[in-house]
C-alpha cells in the first residue's frame, strides 16, 4: 500500500488544498494581510502612476520655459569675426545627429546690429536706430517661447515680413502693418554694403528681456543683408526629456560638433531636476513608509497566522514534513496574497491617481503599464520577504513540546 | 538484533530535570509493547524519543538497525514520514482539512498522495461513508480511527500511540483497540502508553516506568492465562443457559469489566465478534469444552468422594482444574464411571474415555 510507484499522484492538488482550506481557514487574518498588500499596492500604485503623468507634465511646463540648450561657437571658431559666427551647416548635423528625437525645436539665431528706420520717415525720429536684428525661422522660436506675447502675427513667413520687440516699436512709433527700413550698421570687411531692405511689421513682441530691444527677421534675409551667408551665431534647442536625458544629447552632441560649444541652459534645465527631483523624492519617501507599514503589518499577520497554526504545524512534522516544506507552504500563501493584493491594488491605486492627477496637477493620468507588473511583483515579494520572520517561528515549533501542551 | 533497541536513554530537560533515566529495553519486529506507569513518569518522553520527536541527552537508541543520534533533522523527518505511525490521544487532526485530506496528508509527506488508497484506510477503518467530513463533523471515536487510518497509510514498522482511547467512550474504545489487534496480527510493531490495565493487558509484553526508571517489565501475567480460562467458560455457560451458539455480548456479564482481555481472545483467536454477539472458535471450543469437563468432573469427585456441598464444591474445583492434566482427567473420568452431568445437573462433555453411549 506505500509502494510510492503505485499510488497515484493527488500530492500537487493536496498542496493547494492545504493552501486554499489554510486561508480559508483563516479568513480574517488573511482578509487582514490581504487588506494591508492591497492598500500598500494601491497607494504605490497611485503614487508611481501619479509620479509618472505629473513627470509628464512638469517637462511639458518646463519646455514653455524656452531653449534648454545653446550651440554656440567657440572663440577660437569665430576669432576672425567681430562676434563669432558659426557655420549654418551644424544644422544638417543636428538633422541627423545623436540626440535628434521627436519633438525636439531648432532654431537658428544671426545677431547683427542694424540701421532700422520708418517707412515713410518720420521726421520727429532720428533717421535710423541701431537695433540688433535677428535672422531666425520665427514660428520655430515661437514656439520655443510659447509664452511670449505677440501682438498681430507672422502667419505666412514671407521673407519680408518681420516682428519687432516692444521697445523698438515704441520708439519708432511703429505697429503690425508698418514697413520698416532695415540697412547694414556696417559692411563686412571686403563685401559690398548690402543694400536696405524693407520689412512689413507683421507683429509686436512682448517677453519684458531683451528680445523688446530686438526685430527678427527671417534668417536668410539677414544673411544676404549681411553678406553673412550660412553663417550663425548660436543655435537654440528645447531639447525634449528629463535632466539626465537632456545632458545625455549634450553630452552626443559635443562629440559629434567640433568647433561648437554645446551647453545647458542651467536656470530651466537645473529648475526642472530640482522641482522634478524635489517630487520624486517625495513619492519615494511615501512609498517607502507606506511599505514599511504594510511590511511591519502583515509580518504581524502572518506571525500571528502561523502561531495560531503552531499546532498544526507540529502535527505536520510528526507525519514528517521537512522544515522547507512548512516555509513553502506559508510562502506560498503569503506570495499569492502579495500577487492579489498587487493586482487588485494596481487597479485601485490607478483610479485614485487619475483622481488626484486631475485635481491637484491638473493633468489627466494614463495608465503607466510598466507599474503593473512593477506593483505586482513587488507586492508578492514584499509579503514573501515579511513572512521570514513567522517562517523562522514555524522552523522552531518542536512537535513534542506543542503536542504534549494539549 | 533487536527492532527496537534502547541502551541507557537518559533524558533531561534543561539540564537538570531527569524525564528518564538509564532505560534498557529492547524490543522485537512485530512486538506489542504497553508502556505504563504513573503521569510524569517518563512514558511519553520515551515514546517521543522513539518516533525522533525528542533525542536523548545519553544513552542510544537504534530502530530497525539505525542509530537515531546519527540522522539528521532531515533523515530524522524522513524516517517519521516513512518508518513511523502517530495515535495521539489528542488526535491531532489539521482541523481544516477532512478527513480523507488528513490521511492523504501523511501520504504527502512520505512520498504522493493517492486519494484513493487513503479513502480506502477510512473504509477500512469504518469511515468509508465520512470520507470528506472534517473532524468538528466527526465524533472522538471516529477522529481517532481517522487518526488510525493516517497512522497506517504508509505502512510503518512502528506505530506510536499515547494514549489512543484516553478519550474515548467504552464503545469507541473497543472498536479502536480492534484495529489496533488487527495491526498487530499483521506484524506491526505497537508502542502503546496506557494508564489503563485492561488495554495494557492486550499487548505481548508490559513495562511499568516510574520516575523515569524502569521498574518492571512482564509477559503475559500467570493469572492471564486463568482469566481467559475464565471468560471462554462464561461464555460456554451463556451458550448453556441461552442454548445458542451465538451469544449476546448483554448475556455475557463478564464481558464488561474484561473487554481488553476479551478482544485479545479475539486476537488469540479463540473468540469471535460479530455484530455484537460472541462466539467460540474452532480453538476457543475444544478449549472451553476441555475446561468445563475437568471443571464438572472436580466438582463430581469432591460432591461423590468426599460429600462436599456448595459453596466448597465449586472452590475447590476451580483451584484443582487447572492442575488436571490430560491423561489425569481421563482417568478420573473413568474412575466417576463416566458420569454425563455435574452435581448441578449440568452436562460434562464426552472424553475420548468415554463409551459412546
Amino acid at each position: 500500500m506505500s509502494n510510492r510507484d503505485a499510488r497515484h499522484s493527488s500530492g500537487g492538488t493536496l498542496f493547494w488544498r492545504i493552501w486554499f482550506r489554510s486561508i480559508a481557514g483563516k479568513r480574517s487574518q488573511a482578509a487582514l494581510a490581504l487588506t494591508s498588500l492591497l492598500v500598500g499596492a494601491a497607494l504605490a500604485a497611485a503614487l508611481l502612476n501619479l509620479h509618472s503623468g505629473v513627470q509628464r507634465k512638469m517637462t511639458e511646463e518646463f519646455r514653455s520655459y524656452g531653449a534648454n540648450v545653446v550651440l554656440a561657437p567657440t572663440s577660437a571658431a569665430g576669432a576672425s569675426e567681430s562676434a563669432p559666427l558659426m557655420d549654418e551647416a551644424v544644422l544638417e548635423h543636428l538633422a541627423a545627429g545623436p540626440g535628434q528625437r521627436g519633438g525636439m525645436a531648432v532654431a537658428p539665431l544671426l545677431h547683427v546690429v542694424m540701421r532700422v528706420s520708418t517707412v515713410p520717415a518720420d521726421p520727429r525720429l532720428p533717421e535710423f536706430e541701431n537695433v540688433v536684428a535677428v535672422g531666425t525661422n520665427f514660428s520655430v522660436l515661437r514656439a520655443i517661447y510659447p509664452s511670449w506675447r505677440i501682438e498681430g502675427s507672422m502667419e505666412s513667413e514671407a521673407s519680408a515680413d518681420c516682428v519687432i520687440g516692444a521697445h523698438v516699436a515704441r520708439r519708432l512709433h511703429a505697429r503690425a502693418g508698418d514697413t520698416i527700413r532695415i540697412a547694414p550698421d556696417e559692411a563686412p570687411a571686403g563685401d559690398a554694403p548690402g543694400a536696405p531692405h524693407a520689412f512689413r511689421i507683421a507683429g509686436t513682441l512682448s517677453t519684458g528681456a531683451a528680445e523688446d530691444d530686438q526685430v527678427f527677421v527671417p534668417l536668410q534675409a539677414l544673411q544676404r543683408m549681411t553678406g553673412l551667408a550660412g553663417r550663425v551665431s548660436l543655435v537654440e534647442l528645447n531639447v525634449p526629456g528629463e535632466p539626465a536625458e537632456i545632458e545625455q544629447t549634450i553630452h552626443a552632441l559635443g562629440k559629434v560638433l567640433p568647433g561648437v560649444e554645446v551647453r545647458a541652459v542651467h536656470s530651466v534645465v537645473e529648475s526642472e531636476g530640482k522641482v522634478l527631483g524635489t517630487i520624486r523624492g517625495l513619492l519615494v519617501s511615501l512609498t517607502a513608509l507606506i511599505i514599511g507599514i504594510v511590511a511591519l503589518c502583515m509580518m504581524a499577520t502572518m506571525t500571528t497566522i502561523v502561531l495560531e497554526r503552531k499546532r498544526d504545524i507540529a502535527v505536520m512534522k510528526a507525519l514528517g514534513a521537512t522544515d522547507r516544506l512548512v516555509a513553502r507552504l506559508f510562502l506560498s500563501e503569503s506570495a499569492a496574497l502579495g500577487a492579489l493584493g498587487g493586482l487588485a491594488g494596481f487597479g485601485l491605486g490607478f483610479v485614485a491617481a487619475r483622481a488626484l492627477g486631475q485635481r491637484l496637477f491638473e493633468v489627466a493620468i494614463s495608465p503607466a503599464w510598466w507599474t503593473l507588473p512593477t506593483v505586482s511583483v513587488a507586492t508578492a515579494a514584499l509579503a514573501v520577504a515579511t513572512t521570514a520572520v513567522p517562517v523562522k517561528i514555524a522552523r522552531t515549533v518542536e512537535p513534542a513540546a506543542v503536542l504534549k501542551g494539549d | 538484533m533487536a527492532f527496537i533497541e534502547i541502551d541507557g536513554l537518559t533524558k533531561r530537560f534543561n539540564n537538570s530535570v531527569a524525564a528518564l533515566r538509564g532505560v534498557t529495553l529492547s524490543a522485537e519486529k512485530g512486538e506489542w509493547l504497553a508502556v505504563m506507569g504513573p503521569s510524569g513518569s517518563g512514558k511519553s518522553t520515551l515514546l517521543n524519543i522513539l518516533g525522533c520527536l525528542d533525542s536523548p541527552s545519553e544513552g542510544r537508541v537504534a530502530i530497525g538497525g539505525e542509530n537515531l543520534a546519527e540522522l539528521s533533522a532531515g533523515a530524522l523527518a524522513r524516517f517519521r514520514a516513512e518508518k513511523v505511525g502517530f495515535v495521539f490521544q489528542q488526535f491531532h487532526l489539521v482541523p481544516y482539512l477532512t478527513a480523507v485530506e488528513n490521511v492523504m496528508l501523511a501520504q504527502y509527506f512520505h512520498s504522493l498522495a493517492d486519494e484513493a488508497e487513503a479513502a480506502e484506510a477510512l473504509r477500512r477503518v469504518g469511515l468509508g461513508d465520512r470520507t470528506d467530513h472534517l473532524p468538528s463533523q466527526l465524533s472522538g471515536g471516529e477522529q481517532q480511527r481517522v487518526c488510525v487510518a493516517r497512522a497506517l497509510i504508509n505502512q510503518p514498522n512502528l506505530i506510536l500511540a499515547d494514549e489512543p482511547t484516553g478519550n474515548l467512550d467504552e464503545v469507541n474504545e473497543a472498536i479502536v483497540m480492534g484495529l489496533f489487534t488487527d495491526l498487530h496480527r499483521e506484524g506491526h510493531t505497537i508502542v502503546m502508553v496506557t494508564h489503563d490495565p485492561e488495554i495494557g493487558r492486550m499487548a505481548e509484553r508490559r513495562i511499568e516506568l516510574h520516575h523515569g526508571r524502569l521498574a518492571e517489565v512482564a509477559g503475559f501475567p500467570a493469572g492471564e492465562e486463568e482469566l481467559i480460562d475464565n471468560l471462554l467458560k462464561a461464555v460456554w455457560h451463556a451458550r448453556e443457559d441461552f442454548r445458542q451458539e451465538v451469544v449476546a455480548l448483554s448475556n455475557v456479564p463478564e464481558f464488561e469489566k474484561n473487554r481488553a482481555t476479551f478482544l485479545l481472545m479475539e486476537q488469540e483467536q479463540l473468540v469471535r465478534f460479530d455484530g455484537g454477539a460472541v462466539t467460540l472458535t474452532r480453538q476457543g471450543e475444544p478449549r472451553a469444552r476441555d475446561l468445563i469437563r475437568r471443571h464438572r468432573l472436580a466438582e463430581r469427585l469432591f460432591s461423590d468422594t468426599f460429600g462436599l456441598e456448595e459453596p466448597l464444591l465449586d472452590a475447590n474445583a476451580c483451584r484443582i482444574e487447572h492442575t488436571l492434566g490430560p491423561e489425569v482427567t481421563e482417568k478420573l473420568c473413568s474412575f466417576l464411571d463416566h458420569p454425563r452431568t455435574c452435581p448441578h445437573g449440568s452436562p460434562i462433555p464426552r472424553g475420548a474415555c468415554c463409551p459412546a453411549h
